[in-house]
């Protein structure tokens, strides 16, 4: 089936518009709390929201059927005052040439910009008072600890969907109602909540005056007609829930599109859309009123919605996640609450939409168990075969009883869905913030090594516990970096528990909060500890280095007498100059992790879990557990540049492994069914906040239905092997150098970064070199 | 016959996620030595039945580590290449140990039948779905025929599934008591002409046509495919194909024939081993239509089971 006319017009327009950073609703919203500056914070947000939703300009295609977007151009940069505006600042003239996530620049708006919006929240902003409050303690474990959410809004959430299409924004005004009684804190809550709902409301109003505006303009009658359809859509949603398939599908976006505005941050996810939208397609379908084709069309204009709205980041941060990746996570298929098999038509239609479209969002995400049936698993290969990268695959087996380990109900942790990248949630009662901070491991061996020193600057950064002059056995050696690892837990938990205080404090979410249970309930905002589940996840960067590390340590130094601990102190010193023979004997003599050797592995594992371990003894500010991921987006660059030379034979600064369970790039020499067996041996409780294996095929592979076969039963293996994730590239290389060459014709190739797609023209050429050089199977 | 523990088998390969030899996900492991000395041989390192001394030059960091520690003439350098004096009175196990980038390596390994069963029963969680197992390759399993014998009667007592690659050029007595224990056999038969086959494989044809005879009018005829690789100018003629489907359909009409494509890899492979290729090293496969004709031509020969799978490689 090929794309309608429609879907192939609207997709060659959304690519060729430009990007723009735009700093309309910056400007809105200043004024909302100028005009307000007695009210509380939570109302503050609710009146700017609503301004924002009454006043942005808005526009609409005469041929789109689904209709909305926070600003009127496609893949704006949205600057967000209230969170970050200092990054703005400092980098709003780079931001049209920076090596990466690019955006265009009105004239005007940067003056605009520093006159009228700027000065306002300068010391006032999220970025501004973490930096007072807390900046030194951040910055002093900044080699160690990657502290996140201090200049931009938490998303990573899954709304509770089913209760949105159920109530719609005026059910929800009048629940919030309701319950205001009184003038307390919780009235407050309330009040701000039905705001927000008023400013929804309006905000779907206007939509269906501006589409009868263009209805009355000289356009086809198709065009004249749909723009009719919507016009009614959008007014109806107002008052009352969706009924159809296709108001379910509007009103959906809608609500993904005021959580944008409402937050600017990364990662709504809609999360299992094939279970809640199913009743109003089984309805639709069984009276008649659509077809699989239509549905299909609808599922590929939300489809191309979903990436019609880009996050855009400060400099340092696009290079941690390239590519602008917004984290619309859709997860398909898997077991219901009971336990049984989930799949449905809705399944098949949005894999579909992705094999016709294949573009980088939604993030599809497939889960798996061992019911899945054969029908969608190769349907789901023959998607990846198409080579966007997606879906990415999540094993029930792994994940269900992660997070019941972590204290979920069974309920809860069957009906799991996928945030971001790969981040896991329950869905519509969770605040993961599963983006706390990443934890750099290799780091702190490197200090452990060094007794404190860092190798990049020679600063002394922690205490002196020993270094490997003075460790006598490996023991030794293992005994203090354990120490070094709670060291800095210590600190980076006060940290988090900082920026946490001051999301609570300056970000509430009331709209947000509507369709998060237990909120409404409880009278409690998200961001103070309304939601059922409240976790803080903390990313291991990268068990696979310290793995390698570790065992050339213990094998060439401890074991093998090869080297003393002093001779490779000073090789690491000099970055392996004049040294090149022990960096030799450290890459070849010493196996890698993900070659299914046992004893390294173990390594991994042991550090992985104790790291877990000590971190468990510790709660966030909400009262919530932490716990662990195992992902790095495209963390491993920037990581990987914070730490010296080391003893898995990796030069200062080089990247390290990528994926977060992934081993290291061309280590892997015993093939694809080996690294599955060297990860498995992760428990899955270590990656309860998610975990990310990737792997690369060439597109030979899959060219034959016998190739497919053997990829099904690779992928059934992967399930009984209880690993939580896996996602392939199906590129050829020489797509790649091809479209690094010529980018103007290869927009639309997109690649598997690391937990999302992104298009590889657009990345940066360092990334897309390593992109290039990732390890490739072949069926040869 | 020794015990099996006891036994040992010299392996120059482990290939796990192998997908070319049989069905499902499987693990290839490539027997030392072979009766054949074909002129395109891809996996040169096999032929032998010793585990020579092999320098990979592409490994190679050129520390000079070796030749320090080497005191007896056993190496030296010559012309920028390492050049190796097995008779030397070296401690070769120490120089092995001691090359740090593992360039200098014995070109096989000896295994018991319990050391290569850890490694097989590793992927066992893959053989599952569809029908994955073992593969014995070579080099020619059949050299080992004891070994061979026993590690294939301990994946049957283990259910695991068992394939064997042979170029059933040694005599039939060796052959025949693996096939009880074998799932699937391939037999390669390259060159039906006596005389071509002795010019560029080193041995007649008579003994795999022997060998051929016995399999495909015997109770075993269903696990045989017979496997022809297309090397440009010498099996990929079509009089060789022509005499090959005479031959084979006389036997069994239906017989499945898999007609392998060129495999270009090989030349890097001699790189990899400082050795010189001994065919032109830019020959190319053949396209997926030249394959398809070479399959057409076959099945019209009289070889109705002929086939190939585009990309798998000889």
């Amino acid at each position: 089936m090929a794309l309608s006319a429609r879907i192939e017009h609207l997709k060659r327009k959304m690519l060729d518009e430009p990007r723009y950073a735009s700093i309309e609703q910056a400007r809105i919203i200043t004024e909302t709390y100028k005009a307000n500056e007695d009210k509380p914070r939570l109302l503050q947000r609710a009146l700017a929201l609503r301004s924002a939703l009454e006043q942005m300009d808005i526009a609409i295609d005469p041929e789109e059927r689904i209709v909305g977007n926070r600003t009127a151009g496609v893949r704006a940069g949205v600057v967000s005052p209230e969170s970050g505006s200092g990054w703005v600042d400092r980098e709003f003239e780079s931001l049209p040439t920076r090596p990466q996530d690019t955006f265009a620049v009105r004239a005007g708006d940067m003056e605009a910009f520093r006159r009228d919006i700027l000065p306002y929240w300068s010391g006032r902003s999220l970025e501004d008072v973490i930096s007072e409050r807390c900046g030194d303690l951040i910055g002093e474990i900044g080699q160690v600890v990657k502290i996140n959410q201090t200049d931009h809004s938490q998303g990573h959430i899954c709304p509770d969907c089913s209760r949105w299409l159920r109530l719609g924004p005026k059910g929800l005004q009048e629940e919030a109602e309701a319950r205001l009684t009184g003038s307390g804190e919780h009235a407050v809550f309330y009040a701000a909540v039905a705001e927000t709902m008023r400013g929804a409301r309006s905000f779907m109003c206007r939509y269906a005056d501006l589409a009868d505006a263009l209805a009355a303009q000289p356009h086809s009658a198709d065009e004249r007609s749909s723009l009719r359809e919507v016009s009614g859509i959008c007014r109806s949603l107002a008052v009352r829930p969706p009924r159809t398939f296709h108001e379910a599908v509007q009103s959906l976006w809608f609500l993904f599109v005021i959580l944008q505005m409402e937050s600017n941050a990364s990662s709504f996810s809609p999360g299992r859309m094939d279970r809640f939208l199913a009743p109003f397609y089984e309805a639709d379908v069984a009276a008649g009123r659509l077809s699989s084709e239509e549905a299909l069309e609808l599922i590929e204009c939300l489809w191309l919605k979903f990436n019609q709205i880009v996050y855009m980041r400060n400099q340092k941060s696009a290079k941690y996640f390239a590519g602008f990746p917004i984290g619309f996570n859709v997860a398909l298929g898997g077991v219901d609450e009971e336990g049984r098999d989930f799949v449905n038509d809705l399944s098949f239609l949005m894999l579909r939409a992705q094999y016709d479209l294949g573009l980088p969002q939604p993030n599809l995400s497939v889960r798996l168990h061992p019911g899945t049936g054969e029908a969608l698993l190769k349907q789901a290969v023959r998607v990846v075969a198409r080579g966007s990268g997606m879906p990415q695959f999540f094993s029930d087996t792994a994940v269900v009883p992660a997070l019941e380990a972590l204290g979920v109900e069974p309920a809860d942790a069957r009906d799991y869905a996928v945030v971001g990248c790969v981040e896991l949630t329950t869905p519509g009662n969770n605040l993961g913030w599963s983006d706390a901070a990443m934890f750099n491991l290799n780091k702190v061996l490197e200090l452990t090594m060094t007794g404190g020193r860092d190798l990049l600057t020679g600063q002394q950064m922690a205490p002196f516990r020993g270094d490997l002059t003075t460790y006598r056995s490996f023991a030794e050696l293992e005994a203090a970096f354990a120490w070094y690892i709670e060291y800095y837990i210590e600190k980076m938990t006060a940290a988090c528990a900082e920026v946490e205080k001051a999301h609570q404090e300056l970000l509430p979410t009331p709209f947000l909060s509507a369709v998060i249970d237990d909120c409404l309930g409880r009278g409690l905002d998200v961001t103070a500890g309304g939601a059922r589940y409240n976790f803080s996840g903390i990313q291991m960067i990268q068990v696979a280095n310290l793995a390698d590390s570790m065992a050339a340590l213990r094998q060439l130094v401890y074991e093998e007498k090869r080297f003393t601990g002093a001779e490779v102190l000073r090789a690491l010193e000099a970055d392996f100059n004049g040294y090149e023979t022990m960096q030799a004997a450290m890459k070849n003599r010493v196996p890698s992790y993900g070659n299914d050797v046992d004893w390294v592995d173990a390594l991994g594992v042991k550090w992985a879990e104790h790291f877990r371990e000590a971190l468990s003894q510790h709660r966030n500010y909400r009262g919530g557990p932490f716990h662990t991921g195992m992902y790095t987006v495209s963390a491993h660059v920037p990581m990987g540049e914070n730490v010296g030379a080391s003893p898995d034979g990796r030069n200062a600064c080089e990247p390290l492994a990528d994926g977060g369970m992934s081993p290291v790039y061309g280590r892997d020499l015993a093939g694809p069914t080996a690294v599955l067996k060297s990860v498995s041996k992760l428990d899955r409780i270590l990656t309860s906040n998610g975990g990310l294996l990737n792997m690369k095929f060439l597109p030979s592979f899959f060219e034959t239905e016998d190739g497919i076969e053997r990829f099904a039963a690779f992928l059934r293996t992967f399930v009984d092997l209880e690993i939580p994730h896996i996602q392939f590239n199906v590129v050829r290389r020489e797509d790649l150098l091809e479209a690094k060459v010529h980018p103007e014709q290869h927009r639309s190739l997109t690649v598997r970064v690391a937990g999302y797609t992104a298009y590889f023209v657009e990345l940066a050429g360092e990334l897309q070199d390593e992109i290039i050089a990732r390890t490739s199977y072949a069926g040869v | 016959m020794p015990a099996s523990e006891e036994l040992r088998g010299r392996i120059f390969d482990i290939q796990r996620f192998s997908l070319q030899d049989g069905s499902g996900i499987r693990t290839s492991i490539f027997f030392k030595g072979c009766p054949l000395r074909c002129c395109w041989c891809q996996n040169p390192e096999g032929l032998r039945l010793d585990a020579e001394l092999i320098w990979m030059e592409a490994n190679c960091i050129r520390c000079g580590t070796c030749t320090q520690i080497a005191r007896s003439g056993g190496l030296d350098w010559q012309d920028g290449r390492l050049k190796i004096c097995p008779q030397a009175d070296e401690n070769w196990d120490h120089l092995v140990w001691a090359c740090p980038g593992g360039a200098l390596r014995f070109s096989g390994q000896d295994y018991t039948v319990p050391q290569l069963m850890d490694v097989i029963r590793r992927d066992i969680p893959f053989y599952r779905h569809g029908t994955g197992g073992v593969t014995l390759s070579g080099g020619d399993p059949v050299m080992q025929a004891d070994f061979a014998g026993a590690l294939l009667a301990a994946c049957r007592r283990e259910g695991i599934h068992t394939a064997l690659e042979t170029e059933a050029a040694l005599p039939w007595e060796r052959l025949s008591p693996l096939l009880d224990n074998l799932d699937l056999i391939f037999v390669d038969l390259k060159l039906v002409d006596p005389v071509l086959a002795r010019r560029y494989t080193g041995v007649g044809s008579e003994t795999t046509k022997d060998n051929l005879r016995r399999l495909l009018l015997g109770e075993h005829r269903s696990k045989v495919t017979v496997r022809t690789p297309l090397i440009p100018g010498i099996t990929a003629t079509a009089a060789n194909l022509q005499e090959a489907a005479a031959f084979l359909s006389a036997l069994d009409p239906g017989v499945r024939w898999e007609l392998l494509n060129y495999n270009p890899l090989a030349p890097a492979k001699y790189a990899l081993l400082g050795r010189r290729y001994p065919l032109r090293a830019d020959l190319t496969a053949y396209s997926r239509e030249q394959m398809e004709q070479f399959v057409l031509a076959a099945r019209e020969s009289g070889a109705p089971g002929a086939f190939s799978e585009y990309g798998g490689y000889a």
